[in-house]
């Protein structure tokens, strides 16, 4: 393979579930298209790395330093939704079922995967639960055994501080990411949410 | 194509392409080995909530040229009491940690896959002080792997009673306790109560443990004494620095 289609092979096997094969087969399509459509996408991909950025207050992925949801000033500023990652609060949005605030917490606490509670948005959190307008914070992780850990740890350091804690979890299935929870079901775990 | 039925342990899973995991699992038979569980993280699985962490389980897998398939799982125990309390979950996967740690693939262990299995039945159980069990499961893992550190009552050395001393010190070197006149440099001050202890964590089976009353900072010292032995004889830490804070829960293993 000459050295370009071999360096493009090479950076498209480092994402997530893309082989040899794959790679290969995208490489040769992107070799038939014009010229201006694959600007467009190389121009697209850099945009990644040049433009989006972390929200500085909840960790969403933004524009700004701040996030469309935490510069809305319609959302309603006494919840917070804690997820563990930010592609979750998408999924969230989608149910229409939540007009309050996000926290990312970037992962989920957990020994086999060398993730401690340090390594996570924790501290961040707990600043953001302490401010006076704070009144609810939503626990929205999965529902599987890391999730489950991470949730009691966060009920531990928030209760001290007097707000309500609740948790969805009804209906979703144990041992599931909400990425593959379906709109109907997530949207009633969040009607259906218990406090803890 | 060959299958093969086995009861395993998942001690860890990865998410893997669009929504399949990479689950490692530790069998009584086969020891610890991975798999693909194909379609395992869309909401209609077949194989449920089989892969959680922890779960015991019996699954079917067949092997491909270089991955084992996952074809059944069906969750035998999910620890629901256990999952219930943080400080459970946390013991329960660091020693699940810890097997992937100590055990190379394909390793068998069988005797391990007993301990892990009664000490997780002992989490579930009861949920308070799981630091004893998480202590005695590293000591008695690391017997049963052949790496048995000796808290008799004598140099390992020279052969000197130690009995009449009121302090000892253990060498993670000898993997045992020296006399004065044989100690050479650093050792772990320990008394004849931890000595004691540490064999009695040893010996009594983890369904018993319960009944012994060792304080959590005696812990905290057993447990850094055997992550100094496992760094020199297996040249490596039973579980990371980073992890020791037990999750800030106010632990003993901090
Ligand atoms: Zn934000
Ligand atoms: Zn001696």
């Amino acid at each position: 393979m000459i050295e370009p289609l071999e360096r493009a092979v090479k950076e498209l096997k480092r994402l997530p579930g893309v082989g040899q094969k794959s790679a290969e087969r995208l490489i040769f399509h992107l070799l038939t298209r014009d010229e201006e459509e694959v600007q467009r996408l190389s121009e697209a991909i850099q945009d990644l790395s040049t433009r989006v950025n972390r929200c500085e207050v909840c960790g969403n992925f933004s524009i700004g330093e701040k996030c469309d949801i935490c510069s809305d000033h319609n959302r309603d500023r006494s919840k917070i939704c804690v997820v563990s990652r930010p592609w979750d609060i998408t999924k969230i949005e989608s149910t229409q079922k939540y007009d309050g605030l996000y926290h990312v917490l970037g992962g989920l606490i957990n020994p086999i995967e060398d993730v401690a509670p340090e390594d996570l948005s924790i501290g961040k959190l707990i600043n953001r639960a302490k401010e006076e307008e704070v009144s609810e914070v939503i626990l929205a992780l999965e529902p599987k055994t890391e999730g489950e850990s991470t949730s009691m740890f966060l009920v531990k350091k928030l209760r001290p501080l007097g707000v309500e804690i609740s948790q969805i979890a009804q209906g979703i299935p144990v041992g599931r990411d909400l990425e593959f929870t379906d709109k109907a079901t997530l949207g009633k775990a969040f009607e259906g949410r218990r406090g803890v | 194509m060959g299958l093969s039925r086995e009861e395993v342990f998942v001690i860890r899973r990865i998410d893997f392409k669009e929504s399949d995991q990479i689950v490692r699992l530790f069998g009584r038979k086969t020891g610890v080995f991975s798999g693909i569980a194909k379609g395992s993280r869309k909401l209609d699985s077949k194989f449920g909530s089989t892969f959680d962490l922890l779960n015991r389980a019996e699954v079917v897998y067949y092997h491909g040229s270089n991955l084992n398939f996952l074809s059944e799982g069906e969750a035998l125990d999910n620890w629901e009491s256990l999952k219930r309390s943080g400080d459970a979950i946390d013991v329960g996967l660091r020693c699940a940690k810890t097997i992937s740690v100590l055990l190379a693939e394909g390793q068998t262990a069988p005797r391990v896959y007993d301990l892990f299995r009664a000490t997780l039945e002992e989490l579930d159980a009861h949920q308070e002080g799981p630091y004893l069990l998480e202590v005695a499961f590293y000591l008695k893992s690391l017997k049963y792997i052949g790496f048995d550190p000796d808290f008799d009552g004598r140099c390992l050395s020279c052969g000197a009673e130690l009995d009449g001393e009121t302090s000892l010190k253990f060498s993670p070197r000898a993997g045992g306790f020296l006399c004065d006149e044989c100690k050479r440099g650093e050792g772990l001050k320990l008394s004849q109560g931890d000595r004691k202890n540490l064999v009695k964590l040893k010996r009594t089976p983890q369904s018993r443990l319960r009944r012994l009353k060792v304080p959590e900072e005696k812990l905290a010292l057993y447990y850094r004494l055997l992550n100094r032995f496992s760094e020199y004889h297996l040249e490596r830490e039973l579980i990371p620095r980073s992890l020791r804070s037990s999750q800030g829960r106010g632990g003993a293993l901090s």
